[in-house]
């Protein structure tokens, strides 16, 4: 059974709008066709039914108009500290994580995690220049070794 | 050595870790031929280690979660 109460898209990424479930269990869905990218070309929708699993065919066979979950995709960015620490805080941009890092600590590099649906998927670490915030100065500068230093 | 690239061998020593549960020579060498001490080195890069695996538990699979990017 696929999850209606979700956002829904066929497998090769055409959006779908749930519109009900029949007295026979398939669902009624309304797919948008044409390209998106293109403004209005070709583009059209329709109302058509799929089984309860999402499938279109009858058969073993599997198609593109298949439905599933939409895939959605978050990214956070994390710290990356030099005294073995990561972050608590997922920043939703790079530029937040670099302008938010931990004062007191020296930041070495940033963690890029990708979640599909809440399931890590991808993660990239990133070096930088090492940098340090503290109250005194909450821009930040380049870390020196006195900062390196600190615990 | 500049800290920058301290910083980045930390990192790379941390992935080497997760990846294969070594640090590679090279990257050791580096560190000694600086004159800088290995151990607060593999300290720190263990620490880093840990940290993202406690983030990623299945970094360490072959299933190319973790990547770098330096």
């Amino acid at each position: 059974m696929i999850d209606v109460t979700k956002p829904l898209e066929t497998m090769d990424g055409k959006p779908v709008t749930y519109v009900g479930t029949l007295t026979d269990g398939r669902i009624l869905v309304e797919v948008t066709y044409g390209d998106l990218n293109l403004y209005s070309l070709g583009r059209h929708k329709a109302l058509e039914t799929r089984r309860a699993d999402g499938r279109k065919g009858t058969g073993w066979q599997t198609s593109g108009d298949d439905l599933r979950n939409k895939v959605v995709e978050r990214v956070i960015y994390r710290n990356v500290y030099a005294d073995g620490t990561v972050g608590e805080t997922g920043h939703a941009t790079e530029q937040a994580a670099r302008e938010r890092s931990k004062y007191g600590k020296v930041r070495i590099g940033l963690l890029k995690q990708t979640f599909h649906n809440g399931k890590l998927v991808n993660a990239i670490l990133t070096s930088g220049m090492p940098w340090f915030r503290d109250r005194a100065n909450p821009q930040g500068r380049t870390a020196n070794a006195e900062d390196f230093a600190r615990k | 050595m500049n800290l920058e690239r301290y910083s980045q061998l930390v990192l790379t020593a941390a992935l080497e870790t997760i990846a294969d549960q070594r640090v590679s020579l090279m990257v050791l060498a580096e560190i000694s031929e600086a004159g800088l001490s290995l151990e607060p080195f593999l300290c720190r890069a263990m620490q880093v280690a840990d940290a993202i695996l406690d983030l990623i538990p299945d970094a360490d699979g072959d299933d190319g979660q973790l990547s770098f990017n330096f």
